[in-house]
């Protein structure tokens, strides 16, 4: 059930940041497959949050939450209206237009609602994509491009959008180390600068421990771990 | 406009189902417009002539016009037609291919009318061969030749044959047919809008993309195709107005359920 008055009753979190999402004993299952079980989650604004665990820990479910496209079917989920959060996914099968060209992609993003025109969009497009190394491949198409361009071709195109939270379910699955820690560093710029809310699934828990933020641990559904990376 | 120009955007990135969408809303509407016309075409009262008849042909010497006139006054002839030397000339040319030039030498030499008279179904052997006989003398005996009176055949069908049953309900059968086509279409069509609007919402601030998007589509189809309709045929019922604007509700109520885990095609 989602219930977006909950800002009535508790608008913030405990350390007094408003928060974004609340999970309130949370189940979600596919049949007689339980994918999450009664989690509780409080997700702020500007929070780095990794979700990490196995394959089939519950991560993607978790996000798909978050985004609303699914419900739980059990327990709460609240979403604060009130901060009016805009949400972008960088999915896990990364969901392009594989006859269209990388370009093509990140135009999808363009919405004359938050750019003033389509040159200020395309500037945003060539800075991000610089800064991920690709801006001489925008003309490939996307099944000619390999898994690496393809991820960040997803990443750049959430981006673009100038969302307020971002889900990024494996972000770096098909990134070299290299590009992964530029990845973050890009990502980190936004949460300092933006104060843009990313949660990021992925089952290196080793790789999300080098970088800042709160780690959520998933096992078999059940929420076995919540707390900061140096703590694991 | 955005939603618009986004229902072409769509069209063409999925091509088949998009031009099949496209062609039956188009001729679904057409269908139902020109529903009469439909009926009209199954109807088995117009295939032929119930009635018993016989051909003549008379030299163009004669004068067709009194000859009709007259021949129109005698009671049991129901109807005379007459196909002038032209007309005659040009099915005989058509007929090239099948006879040999020599016989379409002398054929051409011929300067003939022909003159079918309906006689009505109640008429006795003895009349029949009295207004032959009225139409030798009015020619002369040297100007004409009659053919035997043929009588056309009965078929006896029953209720439930396809020819009756297409007689009856032929338009409906056909709008049926072409709404579940039409329907068929809408669903797979609406599947890969489903999916390109995902991404539109996923990534602008924009909610219900895929309904507004098929609204807009499917309206600004459903206008084209009946000012279309109604340019060449102006006539509005309040049955296929209805009929459309049902079918228009239902295809938005299909499209306005909550799809969840959807996938990209």
């Amino acid at each position: 059930m989602i219930d977006n008055s909950l800002h009535n009753r508790n608008n913030s979190s405990g350390l007094g940041a408003p928060f974004i999402f609340n999970l309130d004993g949370a189940t979600v299952h596919f049949g007689k497959v339980k994918a999450l079980r009664n989690v509780n989650l409080t997700v702020n604004a500007g929070e780095v949050l990794f979700v990490t665990g196995k394959s089939g820990a519950g991560k993607s479910t978790l996000l798909n939450l978050l985004a609303e496209d699914i419900l739980p079917n059990h327990g709460k989920f609240h979403k604060n209206t009130k901060k009016n959060s805009f949400v972008a996914q960088v999915f896990q099968d990364l969901k392009l237009m594989e006859n269209k060209t990388c370009e093509e992609n990140l135009w999808v993003s363009y919405d004359p609602k938050i750019y003033k025109n389509k040159n200020e969009f395309h500037h945003d497009m060539t800075e991000l994509c610089r800064a991920l190394g690709f801006q001489d491949k925008l003309a490939l198409k996307v099944k000619k491009a390999n898994g690496g361009l393809k991820q960040k071709v997803a990443m750049v195109r959430a981006l673009l959008s100038k969302p307020e939270v971002l889900l990024a379910d494996e972000p770096t699955a098909a990134l070299d180390r290299e590009s992964a820690v530029k990845l973050f560093e890009i990502l980190n710029f936004y949460n300092v600068r933006k104060n843009l809310t990313v949660i990021w699934a992925s089952h290196n828990r080793d790789l999300v421990k080098q970088f800042p933020g709160k780690i959520v641990h998933l096992d078999a559904g059940n929420l076995v771990y919540s707390g900061h990376a140096c703590f694991i | 406009m955005f939603y618009l120009n986004h229902f072409f955007k769509a069209l063409l990135n999925f091509r088949i189902s998009g031009l099949l969408f496209v062609i039956f809303s188009l001729t679904l509407i057409t269908a139902t417009h020109n529903r009469k016309s439909i009926k009209k075409f199954f109807s088995l009262s117009t295939k032929s002539t119930s009635l018993p008849y016989f051909n003549a042909l008379i030299s163009n010497d004669s004068n067709l016009n009194a000859i009709e006139r007259k021949m129109r006054k005698l009671p049991g002839v129901k109807n005379v037609r007459i196909k002038k030397a032209v007309e005659v000339s040009k099915e005989l040319g058509a007929l090239q291919v099948d006879l040999n030039s020599d016989v379409l030498k002398s054929l051409s030499n011929i300067n003939y009318s022909s003159v079918t008279i309906e006689l009505s179904n109640s008429i006795q052997n003895r009349s029949q061969s009295l207004i032959k006989e009225y139409l030798t003398r009015l020619v002369g005996d040297k100007s004409i030749t009659i053919s035997e009176v043929k009588n056309p055949k009965r078929i006896e069908l029953s209720k439930n044959s396809p020819g009756v049953l297409m007689h009856k309900w032929g338009d409906f059968y056909i709008i049926g047919i072409l709404s579940v086509l039409w329907f068929a279409s809408c669903l797979s069509f609406g599947t890969y809008l489903k999916n390109y609007s995902f991404l539109i919402e996923k990534f602008q601030r924009k909610k219900k993309v895929d309904m507004k998007i098929f609204a807009f589509g499917i309206s600004f189809l459903f206008i084209f195709g009946f000012s279309v309709n109604l340019y060449f045929s102006p006539k509005v019922s309040f049955a296929e107005t209805a009929f459309l604007i049902i079918a228009f509700c239902l295809s938005l109520a299909v499209f306005s359920k909550r799809n969840e885990f959807r996938k990209l095609v």
